[in-house]
């Protein structure tokens, strides 16, 4: 038992970082590899989430506020971005009738 | 601060004169708005102030938003020739311009890095919307979706960067971040991915290579008054920010990101250019082009010295009224089609003059032939560059611009093309007209009293 | 390790037996839910039929799909809605020192709070919220 507390005891901002990497990570790779516009959104939030988790371990980490308020300017922008990107596929949607990616190839060199 | 404060509420007059159907007012209520805010911007020269440690209004802000608040002018003047005879969303078309000149402002003139991110998604946002806002054509809802994708993308990478600083230093503030770098010999791995990170972020607004690949097909598909925007305030804005936070914090750690980011500049100037001679679309062409110009504009940040502030300035304007010009001919010659092979110029010279010779300048200016203000921002980065001791990075961009003068002279030799029968008669308004010839003027005057220009920023 | 002297990491550390009644209630959960689920496998009778499998197996017959596509003026609703509630997350911090900004810190929330009633006006205007 006290082997298993101990364990609790290391618990510290490493941790936090190896976390927030990973599901850093796992939001580009979903970006890079997914076709379905609204897999790619979740991914990009899933990144700006990775982000918050840093920043709110940072801001206890160091002892300072500011980082905590950092973390409401993301949230709040990350709602005005997905509000617009929404926006955007559902108008795309209303043309294509479709939310794959690979639909639209009308640009390209 | 009075700048902003008035630009925001400019916005949102404009915002309801358009869903009050006072559509008479709007253009003249935008011009008097923007030449105001113009005028209070130049009050604070030389007035520095710093508020709440969020931002500081220096006169790098003020030359820079002077700036930006020029290119709107223009492109609101362009804007109210190309919605003549359709005013569905020009309200809002125009409200979004002056959001995103508002985000560019913050961008500017940041002191934290808190502020650096909010302004970068100010400006964001709102062209995400411009973007599509031709909702019935699939090329700009295309444009749109992948500049949304691109933006938000690279705004993870940047705030992954942003927030690793924050965890080593303790602080957005960018003094404060600055006096770490000095006052530590060895830094943190963590730090150094931060700059990395936010270099990464940066790399992918300005459209640098190997973060390029959205700028040609964004810039292609987004309605050509909105392309021009992009070119000209946002990357005027990009590269400032770019730069304003690699001077005030980085400038000690050279080491990090110096071989990093010549080689991104190196290879954005090549590639850049190669690309744009193959290119059949004339927007095409200009998009590649302003990926080159973004890397020309990259070297004076590599060379990080006294001279870059303005060097960058100087180039940023005199790039951004050339490209208005070349748009705004683009956009007289092609109005809404989507179509633009670069062959569209032949005839021009015949039936439009004062197109043509706006198209010559400002083509000229692009591929910086002398006396015109392209040729002595391409000087001014060169000496910078020079100053740093970047003699390859120099001969790499003079390669590029040798490269650049073949595709900027195929528009201008179409045009004067005698053999095909001319196009049908293009007749530009007052304002249209007005543009091309501030334009022509404009690039000759800087470029032949470049010091008009040239100390700007100041240090 | 990662930049941070070791003697920096101890300061995030929390004691571990804050942590001992969280285990202890974690294991009671986990514990208890997979002990019913045994239990009424085990003891339980078996009878299977359609009716028996159905989502709802008392009450109206179900019918159809329930993923079905819905109107999209819903979306409108939904988008706003999310706007103006992330909104109010800038009320904490200021709710949380309302004293201390005093006079100043009101105004300054109340041009926010005005702001939003011209959005809310321009969407009113823009007939956001008629459903036809």
């Amino acid at each position: 038992m006290e082997e298993l507390m101990g364990s609790f005891n290391t618990i510290g901002i490493q941790h936090y970082l190896f976390l927030s990497a990973v599901l850093f990570s796992i939001g580009v790779t979903g970006v890079l590899y997914r076709r379905n516009f609204i897999v790619i959104f979740m991914s990009i939030e899933l990144m700006l989430n990775a982000v918050n988790v840093l920043l709110a371990a940072f801001s206890r980490f160091n002892g300072d506020q500011s980082g905590q308020v950092f973390v409401f300017f993301i949230m709040v922008v990350a709602a005005a971005e997905v509000a617009v990107g929404l926006a955007i596929l559902v108008m795309i949607f209303r043309n294509i009738r479709s939310t794959d990616i690979n639909a639209l190839r009308n640009l390209k060199w | 601060m009075t700048t902003l404060v008035l630009l925001s509420l400019l916005g949102f007059l404009v915002l309801f004169l358009g869903a009050f159907e006072q559509k008479k007012a709007i253009l003249p209520v935008v011009i008097a708005g923007l030449s105001a805010a113009f005028v209070t911007n130049a009050l604070s020269w030389d007035t520095s102030q710093t508020f709440y440690g969020m931002m500081r209004y220096d006169n790098y802000a003020v030359s820079f938003v002077g700036l930006m608040i020029f290119s709107v002018l223009m492109i609101m003047l362009l804007a109210s020739y190309h919605f003549r005879n359709e005013d569905s969303h020009i309200a809002d078309i125009y409200a979004l311009m002056i959001f995103t000149l508002v985000g560019g402002l913050v961008m500017v003139s940041y002191a934290s890095l808190v502020m650096l991110f909010v302004g970068i998604e100010i400006l964001s946002i709102a062209l995400y919307i411009l973007a599509g806002s031709r909702r019935m054509n699939l090329s700009s809802n295309e444009a749109s979706l992948k500049y949304f994708l691109m933006g938000a993308f690279a705004s993870g990478f940047l705030l992954f960067g942003i927030t690793l600083m924050y965890g080593v230093t303790g602080s957005f503030d960018l003094l404060v971040i600055s006096d770490y770098v000095n006052g530590n010999e060895e830094l943190p791995m963590l730090f150094i991915t931060g700059v990395l990170l936010i270099l990464i972020g940066f790399s992918f607004k300005i459209g640098a290579v190997p973060f390029h690949f959205w700028t040609p097909d964004v810039y292609q598909g987004t309605p050509t008054l909105i392309t021009a925007f992009m070119a000209t305030v946002v990357k005027t804005a990009g590269i400032a920010a770019f730069f304003h936070l690699f001077d005030i914090c980085f400038s000690a750690i050279d080491g990090v990101w110096f071989n990093i980011l010549w080689v991104i500049a190196a290879a954005t100037i090549l590639l850049g250019n190669v690309s744009a001679v193959m290119q059949n679309e004339a927007k095409r062409m200009l998009a590649w082009s302003s990926v080159a110009h973004a890397g020309y504009l990259l070297i004076p940040v590599l060379a990080l010295n006294e001279l870059s502030a303005s060097a960058i300035f100087y180039y940023t304007a005199a790039y951004s009224v050339a490209s208005i010009s070349a748009f705004a001919v683009l956009l007289g010659i092609s109005q809404f089609s989507n179509e633009m092979p670069v062959d569209q110029y032949k005839g021009l010279a015949k039936n439009n003059p004062i197109m043509t010779t706006a198209l010559v300048i400002a083509m000229f200016s692009l591929a910086g032939i002398p006396p015109l203000a392209g040729f002595f921002g391409k000087y001014f980065v060169f000496v910078t560059a020079m100053e740093s001791n970047l003699n390859i990075a120099v001969i790499i961009a003079i390669a590029g611009s040798l490269i650049g003068i073949y595709y900027y002279f195929k528009p201008v030799i179409f045009a004067f093309n005698q053999e095909v029968p001319p196009i049908e008669k293009i007749k530009g308004n007052a304002a249209f007209n007005f543009v091309l010839f501030a334009g022509i003027i404009i690039s000759l005057i800087i470029g032949i009293f470049p010091d008009l220009l040239a100390n700007l920023p100041g240090n | 390790m990662l930049g941070f002297p070791r003697s920096e990491l101890q300061i995030m550390e929390v004691q571990g037996s804050e942590y001992l009644p969280l285990l202890i209630q974690l294991v009671f959960a986990f514990g208890f839910v997979a002990m019913v689920l045994i239990i009424t496998h085990l003891i339980g009778p078996k009878r299977k039929s359609a009716k028996k499998l159905e989502s709802f197996e008392c009450g109206i017959e179900s019918q159809g799909n329930a993923r079905l596509p819905f109107s999209i003026k819903y979306f409108l609703t939904a988008i706003l809605f999310v706007l103006f509630d992330v909104e109010v997350i800038f009320f904490y911090p200021w709710a949380t020192n309302f004293r201390e900004f005093g006079l100043q810190g009101f105004i300054a929330m109340f041009i926010f709070v005005a702001l939003f009633l011209l959005g809310f006006l321009y969407l009113f205007r823009k007939k956001a919220f008629t459903w036809d």
